[in-house]
């Protein structure tokens, strides 16, 4: 059995409150189980927004009725019986790490169905109609395993888009586990992360020189005993100048610290470097990474500009003309217009690259060993093609990808029908059994709950169960 | 109300009789002067009977609990059994018990009954009991909304419905085996006799134990009885004080049954405290003291929730109590809890500390460097009782206190629309300023109606909007009270039901709320969501006729002096605004298990808000010329551990818009707030001189404005809109409606002119004006269209049915409903386009939009204004023939140029405050402000409020823009004087003194280092400054 780590007290919640505290005792035991229970150090979540096909990537479906069947062909993988569309060539060589579960579905249809509330229930892992809102998984895991890295947030989202505002939530946790969101485009070769770097023209020497002053008169305030607040601020203070210091806080976002061959093994667009800065945070010990990307309309390649017309909101919300080999916007469409059709660069094809790459590099760097990939969606897309050469949202079967921290490699667990429509195997998963997976793999006690602050108590994934074949 | 204290403590003084004192009585017994026994007398029916008894002796003047010190005999042996205080029937009988403790004697008559008869276990009073009582129903085990391990309970038992299909249906059932009663499931998982996740749960000689096993022994009956609870009694029924010899106390539990009859529950009810490590309490009802502070203990017994206060004295070593001057009846409250609990008071705060304070906590601000001078060179002894009058008579505190309120009251924009966001804060502003009593801002708040406009008040419910979201948030800002437990069970922690709920949702349930007005409806109702009972409103009589306002009825009750809520709820808001911590604590968070840290303070300054008249600023200005709000933040041996009794003063971050503020004032880059009135004047100056040197250049205007729009190609003039009138009949009526009864344009005094209608080339005409309440209404619209020559264009219009003409030649033969594209054949010159529109109530009555646009034409230097169709239209009547209203409108016109928006704006800016996060009408939720906890406004929870602080806020400081620019702009003021004048000002800004020699030293050694780039050392000394903690922190 290999070392535990005990997690270190969470940077960012340091000394403040009593909830926390009185938690503290069990991190030790939290630590044990999760040498029992599951394997993950850390968490890298790929959401791919907007509701991505099942059917022409990871469930294929050759024997649908031809006028809705994918255009693209099914291919075989390295592992027997596990077959993915062409859409995937690059990861489909990497079959022997990847578990895909075909019997995703969202137990009460309806809830889920709209993006944004979609969206929130694949980051809280919690039915969004609820009495309590929910706080994100990556919050309740800062909050309850705290950082390893204390240069860096437990809770990382990169780069986001605008739609994070309303579906990435904080619930009733305090605000310090809130998700540390970077914004921008790594792939511009300009992009820096707000407040981590230093301020423009304050470089490093005279931000030491301003810290020595405020040191030499940060004396004048005499007060009562050790007031919590006082003292954690104090010391949120010094770590605050640790980050902003610290050289390993900048390596950790400096792609260009990275190899040029490996930079483009992740396609050197906004995605493929999104994926790569991902493992970067997840190499350098940050807890739960959430990669939420979007190519937007005006985006860069090998770090020069490159724009997409007509490709305004390139998520996966494909419900006007899905096989465009350019922008799907229509005469007379609908609510598909710019996106970009699948099986384009910015698409399919950037992920293909990404993602192969991802699970390539974590796989040789042995990270993958401790580490959770989920690749995730809110829902799948209709099985049928509409007047409008779109696919709809489906919430009824779908998949979901995992990889590492002792997930089965090679596995294909759950099956649809022919169309891809509706569940046939005997299991099926839902989004609250993703949560309690992520729970689980982490060594999450889930019978010890969370408190509002009308102290109410709150189970993790209460309806969920892990998913037993990832185990 | 449901949930005050209704216990009344059955407690008899019986006669007590002095005996020789035995040798070994302890010490403290000799003490007992009286003694007194509940229950008077005892009568036991059945052989599950059983009574508590609870023996209380008068010892120095203080009630002592002497049961488990007393000795109890019976007259008549074998017939009853007495283990702690409690007595059991052993057969049929009566006679005397007799009570032996300190000398004295008392004696309890006793009978006992029916022992052979069964009296079986009842599910509801006695089963659901023990479920809660051994944590089974609790929301973190099987009462949590989905169960546990597939055994779901409803929480604490309110619904034995889903209980009773649990235990005896569910798990195959093999929670229940009557043949086997220890087999049952139910009897091995809590004994752990089979694995549970929950642990051990119950021991066999509980009388959990008992009650599980006889009940299910007796063929676990789940009949639904019509007996109920309806009140629960504890002895002692006040609150207690545990110390010496005497620690612990016994407690007696009575259930008053629907039957008439009151029964011992006092094994079967379960027990709480709010703080266990002041005292905890056993199965049996037994309170033991731990360690020195004040804990309520909590009683639950199915539905039923009451609460007891226990103060636990401890000696500490060395104190000794030193007499302080006390200013007020707030320090002598406060002082007697810190010396019956033994903390020294911490020494007054000096004048520095006093005035940062009271100016941060009174009007959110720092005060200016010469604020502070005079104030420190006053040597008047009632300097600080003078400026605490001051600020209360300042705008900058009707503006802060008023910030306060409404963000409980969600005045946000992303509620209301920033306009009405606007009105409702001013209209807060100007309750705070005028100091209106809080019984009439609430009764105005809660009975508002009419138009928003009119009745800014009104938004309140015009930002939420369901009855159940009103009954949250009223029943938080008023009652402090967080009643959205009981929207879904019962109150785990109260007294408060589904009921009250769903019946104060019935006051809202007719208060309908849209187009920025609230009017009251004849109907609505409020449903209970399990028993589908019809609510009746919360604080009317349930028999009292319908009310014409079901608010009124609540508004009244709530407001009344003998509310027990409202007006503690309210002064302890005001105390925890100006100490940073309520008497309550949460401050929305009042319910009987959650005691207030010193009641008497409490109620004290609940009764001087009421007698003063609901008055907040008597209530500030008491608490802030009290020695205890100017009590120092330096803590001695004797008060450090104190976080709850006000010993000293409490340091607090600054909140989100003190920070943003006190930063832009200490670097002199945000100007003394309460110089605004004078700015807004210099303002409005700028603009009467703007406008008077555009009058010299009006005649030249006018004559270009003319040229040009006479060379507009078409061009349209104002609608002209004939008031709507309501039809029976409109297919009807619109079919029979000919050209000759469409009136002639200039008829004027038919017609409204409505010129803002049409700068957009999409046009609505909204509901509002076009319909009537009742059915379909019919409005007339025409307006004159120039065309430089004949041309067709095509119009575009939407509407549930209309017709149109142009030049008195219909359109269509018919009227048309719906949406429609025709072709409209201008003839050159003038034409007049005739609409007539039928539309139902609430709709919008008629949109179109003409292709191509009409063309407008810009003149004058404001190039980019175009003229307005309004403006095109008094520009074509010749000069001789304008009115004087056409006149002015051109003038108008003509002067609303950037430049003059451009100061409009500004004189609007500065007279809302908006550079002042502390000052403004609604908050301007900055990344910075957000970062510091400003809240949302999404809720009526102060909690919203996020106190503790982040690392994203020492990023924040340390490296964020804020701080950044604020440093750099304030170099421009600060770099001007000598380094000591430069330091000096500084620190009197930022902190309310002179820098100590240290400091001093400190500073000048770092800008005389760095004179040669002197900007940047005093832009670095600016943001140090504003990065210490004493600057961070209020204190």
């Amino acid at each position: 059995m290999h070392k535990i780590e005990l997690p270190r007290r969470n940077f960012i919640g340091l000394g403040l409150g009593s909830a926390l505290q009185a938690m503290f005792p069990e991190y030790a035991f939290a630590a044990e189980r999760a040498a029992l229970s599951g394997r993950a150090k850390r968490v890298i979540v790929i959401f791919e927004q907007g509701g991505v096909s099942h059917t022409d990537t990871w469930d294929p479906k050759p024997d649908a009725p031809l006028e809705h069947r994918s255009p693209f062909k099914t291919i075989a993988t390295g592992v027997d019986g596990f077959y993915v569309t062409e859409l995937l060539t690059e990861t489909a060589r990497l079959a022997k790490h990847l578990t895909v579960v075909r019997c995703m579905t969202q137990p009460t249809p309806g809830i889920g169905n709209s993006h944004p509330k979609g969206s929130q229930y694949v980051y809280s892992g919690e039915s969004p109609d609820g009495p309590v809102e929910m706080p994100d998984i990556g919050s309740v895991v800062a909050d309850r395993l705290g950082s390893s890295t204390p240069y860096l947030p437990a809770n990382i989202l990169l780069p986001g888009t605008d739609e994070q505002a309303d579906t990435s939530r904080i619930g009733f946790l305090p605000p310090a586990f809130s998700t540390f969101k970077t914004g921008g485009s790594p792939a511009n070769p300009t992009w820096r992360v707000a407040n981590l770097g230093l301020l423009m023209g304050i470089d490093e020497k005279r931000f030491l020189n301003r810290r020595d002053l405020l040191s030499s008169l940060d004396v004048g305030f005499s007060h009562a005993g050790q007031p919590k607040d006082v003292e954690a601020m104090r010391a949120l203070m010094n770590q605050a100048t640790d980050m902003l210091t610290n050289p390993k806080t900048r390596r950790a976002f400096d792609l260009s610290a990275e190899p040029s061959s490996v930079r483009e093994r992740y396609g050197m667009g906004h995605r493929g470097q999104c994926y790569l800065l991902g493992r970067k945070l997840i190499e350098s010990g940050v807890r739960y990474v959430t990669v939420d990307v979007r190519e937007p309309e005006n985006s860069f390649r090998d770090g020069k500009q490159v724009s997409y017309p007509g490709g305004g909101n390139m998520n996966w919300d494909h419900h006007d003309a899905i096989y465009s080999t350019s922008h799907t916007n229509i005469p007379n469409g609908g609510a598909g217009a710019g996106r970009y059709g699948i099986g384009t660069w910015p698409m399919m094809g950037s992920l293909d690259r990404a993602f192969s790459a991802l699970i390539e590099d974590l796989s040789r760097s042995g990270l993958l060993e401790d580490t959770l990939v989920c690749l995730v969606s809110e829902f799948g897309r209709t099985p049928r093609i509409n007047e409008r050469q779109g696919r709809d949202h489906w919430t009824h079967a779908f998949s979901y990808i995992f990889a590492g921290a002792g997930v089965p490699g090679g596995q294909v667990v759950g099956s649809t029908d022919r169309d891809g429509g509706y569940i046939t195997s005997s299991m099926a998963y839902t989004l609250e059994d993703y949560a309690a997976t992520i729970y689980e793999k982490l060594g999450i006690d889930r019978s010890k709950p969370l408190h509002t602050p009308t102290n109410r108590p709150i189970f993790l994934a209460a309806k969920g169960k892990p998913i037993p074949e990832l185990f | 109300m449901s949930c005050l204290k209704t216990t009344v403590g059955i407690i008899a003084a019986l006669l007590a009789v002095r005996a020789n004192a035995t040798p070994n009585t302890p010490f403290a017994l000799k003490n007992v002067t009286s003694l007194e026994v509940s229950p008077k007398r005892i009568g036991l029916e059945g052989r599950r009977d059983a009574q508590q008894i609870v023996v209380t002796g008068m010892v120095n003047g203080e009630p002592r609990d002497l049961t488990d010190k007393a000795q109890f005999e019976t007259t008549k042996q074998g017939v009853v059994r007495i283990q702690n205080g409690r007595v059991e029937a052993l057969q049929d009988g009566k006679g005397d018990i007799v009570i032996r403790v300190g000398g004295l004697v008392a004696r309890l008559p006793f009978t006992a009954s029916y022992y052979s008869k069964r009296y079986p276990v009842s599910f509801e009073t006695e089963t659901l009991a023990i479920l809660t009582k051994q944590g089974c129903s609790t929301g973190s085990c099987h009462g949590s909304p989905h169960g546990k391990g597939g055994f779901s309970l409803s929480l604490f038992g309110y619904d034995p419905r889903i209980d009773r299909v649990s235990l005896t249906r569910d798990g195959y059932n093999r929670r229940i085996n009557a043949i086997e009663p220890l087999e049952s499931l139910m009897i091995k998982k809590p004994l752990l006799a089979v694995p549970h996740v929950g642990g051990k749960r119950l021991r066999k000689s509980d009388v959990g134990f008992r009650v599980l096993r006889d009940w299910i022994a007796e063929g676990a009956s789940t009949e639904i009885s019509t007996l109920h609870c309806e009140s629960i009694a504890l002895t002692p029924s006040t609150s207690r004080v545990l110390e010496g010899e005497f620690k612990t106390q016994q407690l007696r539990v009575t259930a008053q049954f629907s039957d008439g009859k009151a029964r011992d529950i006092t094994p079967i009810a379960t027990y709480t405290t709010s703080h266990p490590a002041v005292a905890e309490v056993t199965p049996d009802g037994k309170i033991i003291a731990k360690e020195r502070g004040q804990t309520a203990i909590s009683v639950r017994y199915l539905d039923k929730f009451e609460s007891l206060y226990i103060t636990v004295v401890e000696p500490v070593k060395g104190f000794v109590w030193r007499p302080v001057i006390e200013n007020s009846a707030i320090d002598k409250k406060v002082n007697q809890k810190l010396r019956q609990l033994k903390y020294l008071p911490a020494e007054v705060c000096g004048d520095s500390e006093f005035l940062r304070r009271l100016s941060l906590d009174l009007t959110g601000l720092l005060p200016t460097a010469e604020t502070t001078l005079r104030f420190l060179k006053d040597t008047s002894p009632n300097k600080r009782a003078k400026e605490i009058d001051s600020l209360l008579e300042s705008e900058e505190y009707a503006r802060f206190w008023a910030l306060k309120r409404a963000d409980l009251m969600r005045v946000s924009p992303r509620q209301l629309t920033e306009a009405r966001a606007s009105r409702f804060s001013a209209w807060l502003v100007d309750s705070v300023r005028k100091n209106m009593p809080y019984d009439q801002f609430a009764h105005a708040i809660l009975t508002a109606q009419g138009a928003e406009a009119q009745a800014p008040s009104a938004n309140y419910f015009l930002g939420i909007r369901t009855p159940e979201e009103r009954t949250e948030m009223t029943a938080q800002i008023f009652m402090g009270t967080r009643v959205e437990c009981t929207k879904c069970h019962n109150h785990p922690f109260e007294n408060w039901t589904m009921r009250d709920y769903y019946r104060i949702a019935a006051v809202f349930a007719r208060t309908k709320a849209g187009d920025g007005r609230v009017t009251l409806a004849s109907v609505g109702e409020v449903l209970h969501p399990t028993t589908g009972e019809k609510m009746s409103p919360y604080g009317s009589p349930l028999s009292s006729p319908e009310p014409v306002d079901r608010r009124e009825g609540f508004a009244h009750w709530l407001t009344a002096p003998a509310n027990p809520l409202f007006a503690r709820v309210e002064v302890n808001r005001i105390w925890a605004d100006l100490l940073g911590r309520g008497i309550v604590e949460p401050i929305d968070d009042f319910r009987s298990s959650n005691p207030p840290s010193n009641a008497p303070l409490l109620d004290y300054l609940a009764q001087e808000f009421v007698t003063s008249g609901y008055n907040r600023k008597h209530t500030i200005r008491l608490i802030c010329n009290s020695q205890t709000y100017q009590r120092s933040t330096q803590s001695n041996a004797f008060n450090v551990q104190d976080n709850t009794l006000f010993s000293h003063a409490k340091p607090r971050l600054l909140t989100a818009e003190q920070l943003k503020d006190a930063i832009g004032m200490a670097t002199h880059t945000l100007p003394s707030p309460t110089l605004s009135p004078q700015r807004v004047e210099e303002a409005k100056a700028e603009l009467t001189a703007h406008h008077n040197a555009l009058d010299r250049l009006l005649p030249l205007w006018l004559a270009q404005a003319e040229e040009a729009a006479q060379r507009l190609p078409i061009r349209q003039g104002a609608w002209r809109i004939r008031q709507a009138s309501p039809v029976s009949d409109p297919q009807r009526a619109l079919k029979e409606a000919g050209v000759a009864n469409l009136p002639a344009l200039d008829a004027t005094s038919l017609w409204i002119r409505r010129p803002d209608y049409l700068e957009q080339t999409q046009n609505t005409l909204p509901s509002a004006e076009s319909s009537s309440n009742e059915g379909h209404s019919l409005t007339t619209m025409a307006r004159r269209i120039f065309s430089d020559r004949p041309r067709s264009i095509k119009i575009r219009w939407s509407a549930e049915l209309a017709r149109l003409w142009l030049n008195g030649a219909p359109l269509s033969s018919d009227p048309i409903q719906g949406e429609r594209e025709i072709a409209l054949p201008l003839r050159g010159g003038e034409n007049t386009l005739h609409v007539l529109v039928a539309t139902p109530p609430d709709r919008p009555a008629f949109q179109y939009s003409l292709k191509p646009p009409f063309n407008s034409t810009m003149v004058g230097a404001d190039k980019e204004r175009p003229l307005t169709a309004a403006i095109v239209e008094a520009l074509m009547v010749p000069v001789s023939s304008r009115t004087s209203e056409q006149a002015q409108e051109l003038r108008e016109f003509y002067q609303a140029d950037g430049e003059s928006n451009a100061i409009r704006q500004r004189v609007a800016s500065l007279e809302a405050r908006m550079d002042y996060a502390t000052q403004r009408p609604y908050p301007e939720l900055s990344s910075f402000t957000a970062t510091f906890g400003q809240p949302q406004r999404d809720t009526a929870c102060t909690c919203e409020r996020r106190g503790a602080p982040t690392l994203l806020q020492a990023l924040e400081l340390l490296n964020g823009q804020t701080a950044y620019q604020r440093a750099q702009e304030g170099v421009g003021y600060y770099s001007k004087r000598d380094n000591s004048a430069l330091i000096e000002e500084l620190y009197l800004a930022a902190f309310c003194r002179y820098p100590v020699m240290k400091e001093r030293v400190a500073a000048l050694k770092f800008l005389s280092e760095r004179s040669n780039n002197r900007e940047q050392a005093v832009m670095d000394l600016l943001w140090a400054v504003i990065n210490t903690q004493e600057f961070l922190f209020q204190h």
